[in-house]
């Protein structure tokens, strides 16, 4: 069975929780305790990911890092439908990427300044708010450019596919970052789309919204 | 252009309120939470809920209610009243009602004002620029005041000549407040801008494009792109971080608004007796002209605090119409038995008399629930249900009212009732019994489905009301009453004080509360600071311990253990009928 070294509040692990449950995947938590505990930092755990960093997911005896990664890994495997990672169309991979290299960018903006308000990390949370909202702005316009074209997700698709699961978690928790939305309307309209996806989960801070 | 003078303002697309959302805006400093029920009307909150505060626009739309996220109360699309609490499932629900703020859908955009005094005038005189077909583009948020937007785009207005397929030294602008239109001379494509003041020093730019060509994608992109670099986005929206915890503040309005807010109002002011006039035998009214010349917001069913000439603090209810913006109207009777307040209008203020005067909340308000409202007046109780009907009959909403007097000489404010054009049913000189049918009947064939009842007047009228509609199936929530003068059975107070003495236990701070004055306004008036959020009675913010006193308990917080126990009080909405009540603060 699967195998995912977990930590709730964390926004990359929950967007492993995420698609494991969109494609309704059984897997096996193993909590590891980011705060206070620092146990991502510990011997233990770093001879899992040298990294020390969450999550990580194992399957049999591989172990994959990166939650991107991970993404990638349980869409290509294990999605039938073959949309979430959409290998049949290629000609839109290279902007599945790109998103995903985004959420990377959302990890070092969004996710550092809560960080600092949740978890007191010395990090400059003003600065990395400026920057999310750089990214912000990119997207939303993106968002608002897609939405005239019919298309409510990241990618010109009809559906929706794993970088708008890798770019989700860290905006819908923006609010405890001490970034407000209020200026990002097709972010917010995104954000319910997203929710409405059959197998959409929450976590703590993560609230879910009507489902028609 | 009346539309945008009466303070309409852009606040959103139609298209970024789709079903099921919740949409998040601000206006002035105050944030709304917009959403359209599945019907297709719009709603505009405050983005608070009552109960906790959380934002609203966290909750979810059900299609005809919005549920809080926080503890799943739910309020109703029109009324925002309260219809569910999950942790009282079988009693009835809360009292608490969102603040609800006028909005209209028009030419696809969505507007709303805060001012609420002149909700009753019609917003069909909105004109667009041409007749041309139109669509939204993009809005653009910028870090910068409103008209600082403005004379940006003003300035920079050749940038915007692609987007109405003009030449760029053809470019027309013409600016009528935060509405600005742009033309060209060769080009029939018009573009009209909406500048939304969010914050003192922060703005949205909505924008509708009007032209006869399929608009291209490539004008929509293109027009994004201008916004960007005129108003340099990126880096300004570093300054969009204020709205950062969940829990939403109280901040009301900014100062940014130029009209007075309810929060002002709230501050005395002073005003002089510009007129006054004998309605009846032991009524007259008086008009009080605010001296700093500002527009008063008219709520129906508000009330004036009001010093007296002779130093009594006495509420009366303002009779105003909603465009009569600029005096006061009260009325007042000369009591025999009067504690002194009236009867000192009565003798002391004269023409010329300057009176010290505050607009406390507004307890009796109408709902805007679509229900006709059922208008019960027992004499001088006239006033707040007769500012009630001048409000109905100019928003062409329907009402009844019957108004109960001993005479066709003591029918106070004809003159009005008939300049308002307001229809009434007199009912003259009945007795006792008489009352207690007429009132009886009146209830019976009404129905509760469709109708609010307002009643003011002697208590014992009021008292018979209650009980007959809620023999007539009326839910408590649709009893909207008011009490006019001193319940006959509450302790006579002494003539100098007011209805009773607080007295802060830590500090010995003494002061007096007034009949009908709210018990946490009269300690933030003297100086002690107690937290309050929902003023209702319902958020339990303002939770006080009490020392020593009889309390009168009106709120739906503290459990019946806590209100007997008489240690506890609810100040926005309790008070006491003992001589003092001691805090113990």
């Amino acid at each position: 069975m699967l195998k995912l070294y977990d930590y709730e509040l964390s926004g990359n692990c929950f967007k492993v929780r995420l698609m494991l449950s969109i494609l309704d995947l059984e897997y096996e938590p193993h909590l590891i305790e980011f705060y206070p505990g620092r146990e991502h930092k510990s011997q233990e755990f770093l001879r899992i990911n040298p990294l020390g960093q969450l999550p990580v997911l194992q399957d049999g005896d591989k172990l994959l890092r990166d939650s991107q990664a991970i993404l990638v890994y349980l869409a290509s495997n294990f999605d039938s439908s073959r949309k979430w990672y959409p290998l049949d169309t290629v000609e839109v991979l290279g902007e599945v990427q790109a998103w995903l290299a985004f959420a990377d960018s959302l990890t070092s903006s969004l996710s550092a300044a809560r960080l600092h308000e949740l978890f007191m990390y010395e990090i400059d949370a003003d600065k990395c708010r400026a920057q999310a909202h750089s990214l912000l702005t990119v997207m939303d316009q993106h968002l608002w450019i897609n939405r005239q074209r019919n298309h409510k997700f990241l990618c010109p698709l009809e559906h929706a596919t794993v970088a708008d699961i890798a770019c989700f978690p860290y905006i819908a928790l923006a609010d405890e970052a001490g970034v407000s939305l209020q200026n990002y309307p097709s972010i917010r309209i995104w954000l319910d789309e997203v929710k409405r996806i059959p197998g959409f989960t929450v976590m703590s801070g993560i609230f879910p919204t009507d489902q028609q | 252009m009346d539309f945008f003078n009466q303070g309409w303002q852009a606040v959103a697309c139609s298209e970024d309120l789709p079903l099921r959302h919740v949409y998040q805006a601000q206006l002035l400093g105050q944030e709304l939470a917009l959403w359209r029920d599945d019907s297709g009307a719009v709603n505009a909150w405050e983005n608070r809920c009552p109960h906790r505060g959380l934002r609203l626009s966290l909750g979810v739309n059900t299609g005809d209610q919005l549920k809080c996220q926080y503890h799943g109360w739910k309020y109703e699309t029109g009324s925002g009243r309260c219809l569910f609490v999950p942790a009282h499932r079988n009693a009835t629900p809360s009292t608490a009602c969102v603040r609800q703020y006028p909005c209209v859908e028009i030419d696809g955009l969505v507007f709303v004002k805060l001012d609420k005094s002149d909700e009753a005038q019609t917003s069909n005189d909105y004109q667009p620029p041409t007749r041309l077909p139109s669509t939204n583009l993009r809005s653009t948020p910028a870090a910068m005041a409103a008209d600082v937007a403005v004379r940006t785009i003003m300035q920079a207005r050749q940038s915007l000549a692609p987007v109405i397929a003009a030449q760029p030294d053809s470019v027309e602008i013409q600016a009528n407040g935060l509405i600005l239109d742009l033309g060209g001379t060769e080009t029939p494509d018009k573009l009209r801008l909406f500048v939304q003041p969010e914050s003192a020093t922060t703005s949205v730019v909505h924008a509708r494009l009007y032209t006869a060509t399929q608009t291209s994608f490539a004008r929509k992109v293109a027009f994004i792109h201008v916004m960007e670099e005129l108003l340099s986005l990126a880096e300004q929206c570093t300054g969009l971080s204020q709205n950062a915890k969940i829990i939403a503040t109280d901040t009301g309005h900014s100062s940014a608004q130029p009209q007075p807010t309810e929060s002002d109002s709230r501050k005395p002011f002073t005003c002089t007796v510009v007129a006054r006039e004998i309605e009846t035998p032991d009524i007259t009214s008086f008009w009080l002209k605010p001296d700093d010349d500002r527009a008063l917001i008219i709520d129906p069913g508000m009330h004036a605090s009001v010093v007296t000439p002779a130093g009594f603090i006495r509420q009366y209810s303002v009779v105003n119409a909603p465009d009569e913006d600029r005096a006061l109207v009260i009325g007042v009777k000369n009591e025999p038995d009067s504690r002194g307040g009236s009867r000192s209008m009565h003798l002391d203020a004269a023409i010329g008399t300057k009176l010290q005067v505050t607009l406390p909340a507004n307890q009796f308000r109408l709902n805007s629930d679509g229900r006709t409202a059922l208008l019960i007046a027992g004499g001088v109780g006239v006033t707040p249900l007769l500012s009630m009907a001048l409000h109905l009959q100019q928003a062409g909403r329907p009402y009844k009212f019957h108004y109960l007097a001993r005479s066709t000489e003591h029918l106070a404010f004809a003159e009005r009732l008939r300049n308002g054009d307001i229809s009434y049913v007199p009912h003259l000189g009945l007795s006792v019994d008489d009352t207690r049918q007429t009132l009886y009947h009146l209830l019976q064939d009404t129905d509760p489905a469709t109708h609010d009842i307002y009643v003011c007047g002697p208590q014992p009228m009021i008292d018979l009301v209650i009980s007959l509609a809620n023999e007539a199936g009326f839910p408590v929530e649709q009893i909207n009453f008011e009490y006019f003068g001193l319940a006959t059975n509450s302790s006579k107070p002494s003539v100098t004080s007011g209805v009773y003495q607080v007295i802060i236990k830590s500090t010995g701070k003494r002061f007096s509360v007034e009949a009908g004055k709210p018990l946490l306004q009269a300690c933030l008036e003297n100086g002690v600071n107690i937290d309050y959020s929902c003023e209702q009675g319902v958020c339990g913010a303002c939770i006080t311990k009490v020392d020593d006193g009889e309390l009168v308990h009106s709120d739906v917080y503290l459990s019946s253990k806590e209100k007997e126990s008489g240690k506890l009080i609810m100040p926005c909405v309790s008070g006491c009928t003992s001589k003092t009540l001691t805090l113990d603060i």
